[in-house]
């Protein structure tokens, strides 16, 4: 009897032991962070208004305003501020030379978060002197997984040597700009990435935050490079329709040029000239 | 054909000093708050630098294929006199009416009042079909006025073209030419040595 009471609690202790080693390292897990652009500008359940043939009027050059759109507060995985920073600092040096922008300003997280909807993006504006606002919102999905070989994870000394994490994220950004007199959205650009990336059971929760660190840092200059293509159309695009009205601020300039149309009438209108001689 | 070909020369020199000046934009362009700051001789030079090769070489082919065209009876003093005349003419009007405007460069205004006011000396002095000179000159700058009204934005590559300086080039040709004419008429002489017909 006492032999079996024994063995009984023998097993009880290796049951346990191996449950603590499961639950030690069972680091698998999906997370997330996203922000909304209409949960922003329309909160509380907010309907967007019906579509109105306004027409945007900017003025160039024109002052920009970019930021994040806020995610819910105190969700645990979202970017630091700084890093935010950072991103929206490399968008705008991508743009910040050309000649109908006049300034680039970022506009922090916290200032995003005092008030929603248009009214809050209309008081930044006009804190900051904006003519249009570019809202980067973002979906992000990290996921750990284990793979094979952390098996060795048993060994105790393998949790330090052997990459038995599989840390994989996938990253949404969208950019939306938006005149905000006309509350009117211009264009929009999107950016993706999708990374993975191993580490030991050790360094997991680092390289799940360099993982996803990386994953915005490649969506945001994928959606740089549409964004810069997708300004391109609208340009071309405002050019042909009156979608827009463009007009010219103090400070700006140009030349005085002769445009192709008129330089083939004219070559037109000399060999004439010359084939009557 | 042979007083054509006698222009080449100068019509060559004429581009090279174009093209050395391009390297001294900054010193030379039109900007509005260097120009009230003292620096005067923007005033004239400002239309003799351009923003971009592209802007350059339009103007500078526009320039030549008008004058080999159209005009190379006029003498190049008197286009040289009328050149210094219009380019004060057109920047100063750009200064006062046009405060948004920050800078300006090119040649093309100065083109237009150039093309207009020797198409009405030559459509009296020469041959009624340079009539048809001044009445493109006019339509082009009215299609460009019509279309910035609109809201489109006329572009040389990147660059802005400012039409107002056409349209103020054309304004200031036509007025100058009608006003020298209205003069000599009164005087009792031709406004322009009468030109031997091509």
């Amino acid at each position: 009897m006492r032999i079996m009471f024994n063995k009984a609690c023998l097993f009880a202790v290796i049951a346990l032991v191996l449950t603590s080693c499961a639950s030690y390292f069972g680091q698998e897990g999906r997370r997330g962070v996203s922000s909304s652009l209409v949960d922003y500008l329309y909160p509380d359940g907010q309907v967007p208004p019906k579509h109105e043939e306004t027409t945007p009027h900017l003025r160039l050059p024109l002052t920009v305003g970019l930021a994040f759109v806020p995610s819910q507060i105190g969700t645990p995985f979202s970017l630091p501020e700084a890093k935010k920073t950072q991103l929206l600092e490399e968008v705008k040096q991508k743009f910040i030379g050309l000649d109908y922008v006049k300034e680039i300003t970022i506009v922090p997280e916290t200032y995003m978060r005092s008030s929603k909807g248009f009214e809050g993006v209309g008081q930044i504006a006009r804190l900051y002197g904006l003519d249009i606002v570019a809202l980067v919102s973002y979906d992000q999905v990290a996921v750990t997984s284990e793979t094979k070989s952390s098996v060795l994870y048993w060994t105790i000394v393998g949790a330090y040597f052997i990459k038995g994490n599989q840390n994989q994220a996938t990253t949404f950004v969208d950019t939306a700009v938006f005149d905000v007199n006309s509350r009117k959205m211009l264009f929009r650009a999107p950016g993706v990435s999708d990374i993975q990336q191993s580490s030991t059971l050790v360094e997991v929760n680092q390289a799940n935050r360099e993982t996803r660190e990386k994953g915005f840092e490649l969506a945001m200059a994928d959606m740089s490079n549409n964004l810069a293509v997708e300004l391109d159309r609208f340009r071309e695009k405002i050019k042909e329709d009156k979608s827009v009205q463009i007009t010219h601020r103090q400070g700006y300039g140009g030349g005085g040029g002769i445009q192709w149309p008129f330089l083939l009438m004219l070559a037109g209108l000399a060999i004439l000239r010359i084939a009557k001689r | 054909m042979g007083s054509a070909m006698d222009k080449v020369p100068g019509a060559a020199a004429f581009v090279y000093c174009m093209w050395v000046l391009q390297g001294y934009s900054g010193l030379l362009e039109f900007d509005r708050q260097l120009v009230l700051s003292g620096e005067i001789w923007r005033i004239w030079t400002g239309h003799l630098v351009h923003t971009t090769s592209s802007h350059f070489a339009l103007n500078t082919v526009a320039a030549i294929i008008i004058y080999f065209t159209f005009f190379t009876r006029i003498k190049s003093g008197e286009l040289l006199l009328y050149g210094f005349v219009f380019s004060a003419l057109i920047s100063t009007t750009l200064l006062c009416i046009y405060p948004s405007l920050g800078w300006y460069n090119g040649l093309s205004g100065l083109l237009h009042a150039l093309a207009a006011y020797f198409s009405v000396r030559l459509a009296r002095d020469e041959n009624r079909v340079f009539w048809a000179g001044l009445v493109i000159v006019w339509m082009k700058v009215l299609i460009e006025a019509i279309r910035a009204h609109s809201g489109y934005e006329s572009l040389v590559g990147d660059m802005t073209v400012i039409t107002e300086a056409h349209l103020i080039g054309a304004f200031f040709g036509t007025v100058t030419a009608f006003i020298c004419m209205t003069h000599w008429r009164a005087k009792g002489k031709p406004g322009h040595r009468p030109i031997e017909a091509q």
